[in-house]
């Protein structure tokens, strides 16, 4: 029972890393362009069948397509941004209804080009960690690993960079930071893609361990954004503590409560917390 | 050095600036002096480029600055200290006087901008390391100005920076003020307080509803009936 347990909070901080990954989009984009972006969920969706085709199908090194894959939703997260969420900046309706819009269309050109029959990445990493008795994947570990440092690099660009303070400067008052002659264009633009490529890196990751459907980014974008909302949205290691306790209130939550509603377990408890904190566990207070 | 030539702004179908045309010579304070909604922000803004005119021209150093975006204002040494603050909360003091120094291409040599700047404010010096959403509105507005220095503007532009403090910091902003056009600096002071703003200006002008309906030397406009009547006398 015990080896159970600890097994099914490892897989939940697995898959609570991919959760964070796209948590930490939703809050950038959200802190930077006031809107939700829903369609974070669909890029990381294509980031999978991207680095699926280029993998097994053109049979790059996995590495390599993880990075091109990443690179090719970072380029549709831009196009998407000036093209359509441009022009719903700080309207959270309208870029509901586009982020909507957009998920329809790729998901219908997925399924045109590669079917709903899920695909199955060869495997990248076989073999296993043993911990006492605890089995890993050696994959799973991989890919916490490489998750946990792209969010800490995030972090530290935030607070350390030049161009991390600006954007960190004009989520707190967009005007103020334009004054200080920060291109507000192009940092809405640049977030935008950087959020798009973690959703792009999260699903290449995601294609070494599980199936890939077209269906993959609507659950995804959801917890995503339940963890950004948990953690408060705007804080970066809020985003990767809100990811990891969706994740394993999910995985442990299965063990004792039927698997079936898997998805209700982090809302319920996403609920709670907000009872509690309305703000979310680690709001920034702005005084 | 800073010239509007006929600016006129709209909010809407509701015209805010008709024909308003003023001249800072470089060095000179000016003040521009105005009661409420009288158009002094939508001024101020409009010289940033974070309003659009819809007529006239705005002149800096002898170029027009047609087309140009605020951050190229800013970066041509035109900085402005807004109304009501706008410090960054959540960044401590030291954090919001480096955001000043954004668009430099030095900006990673502050040091001695730094210690001027504390120097300059000693209590700012103390509260360093402090989140500026903590502190108070006097010392966030002297945070505001410090961070504004920071950009080195060439032209300094200061919506209300007196707007609800109390009398011995106004003193104590005025004399900065004052300081600072002795080290050669322009500014232009936009104030509802028009007893401090033509005490600290070379000239002034006075806006009422969008047009400027007087102007000259601080003194000759503290003198005026109609300013002493409408500005001064409370
Ligand atoms: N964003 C805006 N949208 C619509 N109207 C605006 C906007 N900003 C200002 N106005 C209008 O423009 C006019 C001038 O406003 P402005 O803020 O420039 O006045 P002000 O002289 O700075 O006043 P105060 O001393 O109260 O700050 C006012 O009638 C105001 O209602
Ligand atoms: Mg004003």
């Amino acid at each position: 029972m015990l080896q159970l347990v600890v097994g099914q909070l490892l897989n939940g901080v697995i898959v609570g890393t991919l959760y964070a990954i796209i948590a930490l989009g939703v809050t950038l984009t959200f802190g930077i362009t006031g809107i939700v972006n829903f369609a974070l969920g669909a890029f990381m969706m294509l980031g999978a069948y991207f680095t699926w085709y280029f993998s097994d199908g053109l049979g790059i090194p996995y590495p390599l397509a993880v990075v091109l894959a990443t690179l090719a939703i970072a380029l549709v997260g831009l196009v998407a941004d000036q093209v359509l969420f441009r022009f719903t900046r700080n309207n959270l309706i309208n870029g509901l209804i586009v982020s909507i819009g957009l998920i329809s269309v790729i998901v219908a050109i997925v399924l045109m080009v590669w079917t709903t029959t899920p695909q199955n990445m060869h495997y990248v990493l076989p073999g296993v960690f043993r911990v006492g008795g605890v089995i890993v994947p050696k994959m799973k570990a991989v890919v916490f690993g490489v998750l946990l440092l792209v969010i800490l690099f995030t972090y530290a660009a935030l607070t350390r960079t030049w161009a991390g303070r600006a954007a960190y400067a004009y989520a707190q008052n967009p005007e103020a930071a334009a004054l200080m002659g920060v291109r507000t264009k192009v940092l809405q633009a640049g977030v935008a893609a950087y959020s798009a490529a973690l959703a792009g890196l999260g699903g290449g990751l995601y294609a070494s361990l599980y199936s890939i459907t077209p269906e993959i980014g609507a659950g995804y974008i959801l917890k995503g954004v339940e963890a950004a909302i948990l953690a408060g949205i705007g804080s970066v290691m809020g985003s990767f503590a809100g990811g990891i306790i969706i994740g394993v209130a999910e995985g442990v939550g299965s063990i004792f409560l039927p698997s079936a509603y898997n998805d209700a377990y982090g809302l319920v408890f996403l609920v709670l917390i907000l009872l509690f904190k309305p703000a979310g566990l680690f709001a920034v207070s702005s005084r | 050095m800073l010239e509007l030539d006929r600016i006129d702004v709209h909010y809407a179908k509701n015209h805010v600036l008709k024909g308003v045309s003023l001249n800072i010579r470089e060095g000179e304070v000016v003040s521009l002096v105005g009661s409420n909604a009288a158009g002094k922000t939508t001024t101020l803004r409009t010289i940033m480029g974070l309003k659009a005119c819809t007529a006239g021209t705005i002149r800096f150093a002898g170029a027009s600055l047609e087309g140009q975006a605020t951050d190229q204002r800013v970066a041509g040494g035109i900085v402005l200290v807004p109304e009501g603050r706008q410090v960054f909360p959540r960044f401590t003091v030291s954090e919001n006087l480096l955001m000043g120094a954004y668009h430099r291409r030095d900006r990673n040599r502050l040091d001695d901008d730094l210690d001027k700047a504390y120097a300059m404010f000693p209590r700012l010096a103390e509260r360093r390391g402090q989140k500026a959403g903590s502190m108070s509105g006097g010392e966030q507005q002297m945070l505001a100005i410090a961070r504004g220095l920071l950009s080195r503007p060439r032209c300094l532009l200061l919506d209300e920076p007196t707007l609800g403090l109390a009398p011995r910091i106004v003193d104590e902003i005025s004399l900065t003020i004052r300081k600072l056009a002795e080290q050669g600096l322009t500014v232009l002071l936009a104030e509802q307080n028009a007893g401090m703003a033509l005490a600290v200006a070379d000239r002034a002008y006075v806006l009422e509803t969008g047009r400027v309906s007087l102007e000259g030397t601080g003194a000759e406009l503290a003198g005026n009936e109609a300013v002493r009547r409408n500005y001064l006398d409370n």
